[in-house]
């Protein structure tokens, strides 16, 4: 069971890295990473249970993950805000010097 | 052993942050009290690991290490602690003359991210766990975010976007490639984990993602695309902060990984490829900052390029000519590249607030305060270019040594190429200084304090090369591995 | 069970796929929320309560609050408007780039699949069985992340914190708030449930030393009851004296970390090395601090802004 948990975080993963290359909207960008930092926790405690006995320390480790992605998520989401306010676009120009 | 020493060097500039945070202490003077007491506690570093050296660890928390974590430190660590402190420092001393010009409306927030800054990158430096060091990555990432966003200007907004959404990907595939290894052995500690890595696909696929994600944050070529603007449109000290020691520590924490955990893997092949991003990103670097019209972008353009240069070390290692020539260059190029960065981008700062703008052709003329700000930058310059006997031409003549000396000639000739247009980059910089100014020209004062910061940094990075002989005595002690079971 | 496993998977992709292509903001935003909400299934699954419990809370619920307020600031024909499906960017940088990542994860998924044939998962159970009486806990998590592991958790606490001082950095949000919802049932709802939502924070905070929940859970309820009074109109009211105050108790929980780590070093014992009769009481004082503080700083990151008492 737990191979299969560990599948799912792989197709998981690859979907939400396309999302993220090909979306523009950064909101959906925003998403597409969080997405993706769930799968990489999904791996974590799907090994987690295959260890004999059950191994708390990933468990830990994710629980950690999950209030730092929370942060950053939160830092994202007012950045994404502000730069809305400025230029009244939720994409980011091409990263063109000048 | 002191047990002090690292929680004070990582938890000072911690505590600090939060005391400002919580506006009972002002910016400037936590800022400066941070300063003397981790000189204090690098001092006491620097002694006890040339007393009971090459290694020193520590136990946060007192467990044993599959269970708990640990603190590690050579000589390198001390000297990056050094040079970092010497940056943060320089860039608050700078920041007192630069904000109240520049940008007052910031100078509230200023503080507490650089301080947090600051705690992110010395506690980095000394992390010997995977997962505490994604910790700490996360947290200078986001610290890094708020530094470039400050002035809340649309470009640095969108720098800082860019910045948040490819560094925060990089962190996810470390830590996926941390998960991997983590499956395999139950282990996160670096050094217990070297003791029993072994060739194997999931090791494999863990070292190429823990690599990338380092990579991406290194701003290698191809994935270099965010640094330009996020280090050309920051706040001036920001910057420096971010081009001398962010990226560096980065590269540091790569090239922990490849030095001990994944030093069985260091073959040939690798090595190529890791020597073949650093060629890519000298030659993209290098061809975009001759093509940049304000002062400012060179500068950040020549970070790729430089830290391009740095990662020849890994072919050059795998030649087995002198191979610790080759781990001594690279120690030094980026620690003299750090000094000599921060000293650019200070400059750079200065003329824009003398001139109101840093675009090379209208940068002419100045005189009195100017003219050390010039001095200081060709300093930088000569150092960043490799002339002797500044400090980066002590790292560039051991790596180029080494590199004979293992005769890999592909890579003499690169990095020859390399110095030649790095030169030719920075004398662009430079030419505007000794072309013919026009009588009048209004020029604005620039404060004392930011000028004499531009020129110490400049001075050191120079002197580096005067203390060749010492540090390298010290470095020598450095690469063995670290015993598994330390105290 | 396995049925059960499998419609899960299935569900989680169907609501990833949807998140990332569904047309409209508001849509794509309710998948992610759902797809947040299984996942806490999927962690049950995995016997990870803990972290199902953080996630529903924090991961899936505190996530989805911020993603909605994000819209709710956005103009309504952003939120609804359908996306152009465009690329990114253009030129020959961004391409090489792409190029680059794509070859890259392309033979690295090829090789991740491949890998995990070899995953032994060792783990480190049994090990810590072992020595987990001696932490002063019994709630194996709890033991990791306050004792074991508590350099990481001092760190995640500075990152929230941090994310609080970026927040504010970024701008100011007029206070008192006008968040209200206009819901005639809400303001009664509230009432009768803030008692709730305290109960359920303290006794999650008192569970985690033997069962899972703990500090996280427990600000994310905190700052949940506070959400819910600022949508009920109910604003909590912030003065020049009391921004003193916010300030202290945003940084309280990652202080009396540090200066607990601190003082234990200058008593001899190590830095956060808890002397075995005092770990379960050190463990307890430091959650309660950080219960509170997480609360703080998760509303702080709900709001915005710094509080600006004057635009209000």
């Amino acid at each position: 069971m737990t191979a299969y948990y560990l599948i799912l975080a792989g197709v998981i993963l690859a979907m939400a890295f396309h999302g993220l290359m090909t979306r523009a909207n950064l909101l959906r960008k925003l998403m597409a990473l969080n997405i993706f930092t769930s799968a990489v926790f999904l791996f974590l405690v799907a090994l987690a249970r295959m260890a004999e006995p059950l191994d708390p320390i990933p468990h830990a480790m994710v629980l950690t993950g999950i209030v730092v992605t929370v942060s950053t998520t939160a830092v994202g989401l007012v950045l994404l805000l502000k730069l809305y306010r400025r230029t009244g676009s939720l994409t980011l120009q091409s990263a063109d010097d000048d | 052993m002191a047990d002090w020493i690292p929680v004070v060097i990582i938890f000072g500039p911690l505590l600090a942050a939060v005391l400002v945070f919580t506006q009972t202490v002002r910016g400037v003077t936590a800022t400066l009290v941070t300063g003397g007491i981790l000189l204090i506690g690098l001092v006491a570093l620097g002694g006890e690991v040339s007393g009971q050296g090459p290694w020193l660890t520590w136990q946060p928390g007192g467990w044993p290490v599959p269970l708990g974590l640990r603190w590690q430190a050579d000589f390198f660590s001390v000297a990056m602690l050094a040079m970092t402190f010497l940056v943060a420092v320089s860039g608050g001393l700078f920041a007192i003359g630069f904000l109240p010009a520049a940008m007052p409306s910031a100078a509230r927030h200023f503080w507490t991210l650089w301080l947090f800054t600051w705690a992110a990158m010395n506690s980095l430096l000394l992390a010997a766990d995977l997962f505490n060091i994604y910790v700490g990555l996360e947290l200078m990432a986001l610290a890094a975010v708020g530094l470039i966003s400050l002035t809340r200007e649309t470009e640095a907004l969108q720098a800082a976007m860019r910045y948040f959404l490819v560094t925060l990907f990089g962190s996810m595939l470390y830590l996926l490639g941390v998960a991997l290894l983590y499956g395999q052995y139950g282990m996160l500690d670096q050094a217990a984990l070297a003791a029993v890595i072994e060739h194997g696909l999931a090791n494999g696929v863990a070292a190429v993602l823990m690599t990338l994600g380092l990579l991406v944050k290194t701003a290698l070529f191809p994935v270099h695309f965010w640094l330009p603007s996020a280090h050309g449109k920051a706040p001036v000290p920001v910057s420096a902060l971010l081009s001398a020691v962010v990226v560096a520590v980065c590269f540091f924490v790569m090239y922990r990984l490849w030095s001990g955990l994944f030093f069985v893997f260091l073959a040939e092949r690798p090595a190529m490829v890791l020597g073949a991003i650093g060629l890519a990103s000298i030659l993209w670097g290098g061809m975009q900052a001759l093509r940049q019209q304000r002062l400012k972008m060179i500068v950040a353009y020549s970070t790729i390029a430089q830290f391009g240069y740095v990662m020849l070390v890994f072919p050059v290692f795998v030649a087995d000519g002198a191979a610790f020539l080759a781990w001594h260059g690279t120690a030094m190029m980026v620690l003299a590249h750090g000094l000599a960065k921060a000293s650019l981008f200070f400059a750079a700062g200065c003329l824009s607030i003398a001139h109101g703008h840093d675009r090379i052709r209208e940068l002419t003329g100045g005189g009195g305060r100017l003219g050390w700000v010039w001095l200081a930058f060709a300093l930088a310059a000569a150092s960043i270019v490799g002339l002797p006997p500044s400090g980066g031409f002590v790292g560039k003549w051991w790596l180029l040594q080494a590199a004979v000396l293992g005769e890999a000639w592909f890579w003499v000739v690169v990095m020859v190429l390399a110095a030649l247009l790095t030169g030719s980059y920075m004398y662009r910089g430079l030419e505007a200084a000794w072309r013919p100014a026009p009588p009048v020209e209004a020029v604005r004062p620039v404060p004392a304090i930011m000028v004499a910061v531009t020129l110490f940094c400049a001075v050191g990075s120079v002197a580096m090369g005067f203390l060749a002989v010492p540090l390298e005595g010290f470095l020598g002690r450095t690469f063995q591995p670290l015993p598994i079971a330390g105290g | 069970m396995v049925l059960f496993d499998l419609i899960l998977g299935l569900l989680l992709v169907v609501l990833v796929q949807k998140c990332l292509s569904v047309t409209d903001l508001f849509g794509a935003v309710i998948s992610f929320m759902a797809f947040g909400l299984l996942m806490a299934v999927a962690w049950v699954r995995l016997e990870a309560p803990d972290i199902a419990l953080a996630e529903a809370a924090i991961g899936s619920g505190l996530t989805g609050a911020l993603l909605f307020s994000t819209l709710g600031r956005l103009p309504h024909s952003e939120a609804r408007q359908p996306i152009a499906s465009r690329t990114v960017g253009s030129g020959p940088g961004y391409w090489l780039a792409a190029g680059f990542w794509w070859v890259s994860i392309m033979l690295l998924s090829v090789a991740f699949f491949l890998s995990l044939l070899e995953l032994q998962a060792p783990g480190l159970g049994g090990y810590l069985q072992e020595r987990l009486s001696e932490s002063g806990v019994l709630n194996p998590v709890t033991a990791v992340l306050l004792n074991f592991r508590s350099l990481d958790t001092v760190m995640e606490i500075a990152v929230l914190l941090l994310a609080v001082a970026v927040v504010w950095s970024l701008g100011t949000v007029g206070w008192p708030a006008k968040q209200k919802l206009s819901l005639p049932l809400l303001v009664g709802l509230v009432r009768l449930l803030t008692p709730v939502f305290l109960l359920v924070a303290f006794s999650l905070l008192w569970r985690g030393n033997h069962a899972p929940g703990g500090a996280f859970p427990s600000g994310a309820v905190l700052a949940a009851a506070s959400i819910l009074l600022l949508l009920a109109g109910k604003t909590i009211r912030i003065y020049p004296l009391t921004m003193f105050w916010l300030r202290w108790v945003l940084a309280a929980g990652l202080l009396v970390f540090v200066l607990a780590g601190m003082s234990l070093m200058f008593a001899g014992y190590g830095f956060l090395v808890y002397p075995e009769q005092w770990a379960g009481t050190m463990i307890l004082i430091i959650e309660v601090s950080a219960g509170v503080s997480i609360g703080a700083m998760l509303m702080a990151l709900y709001i915005g802004g710094e509080p600006d008492f004057h635009a209000g």
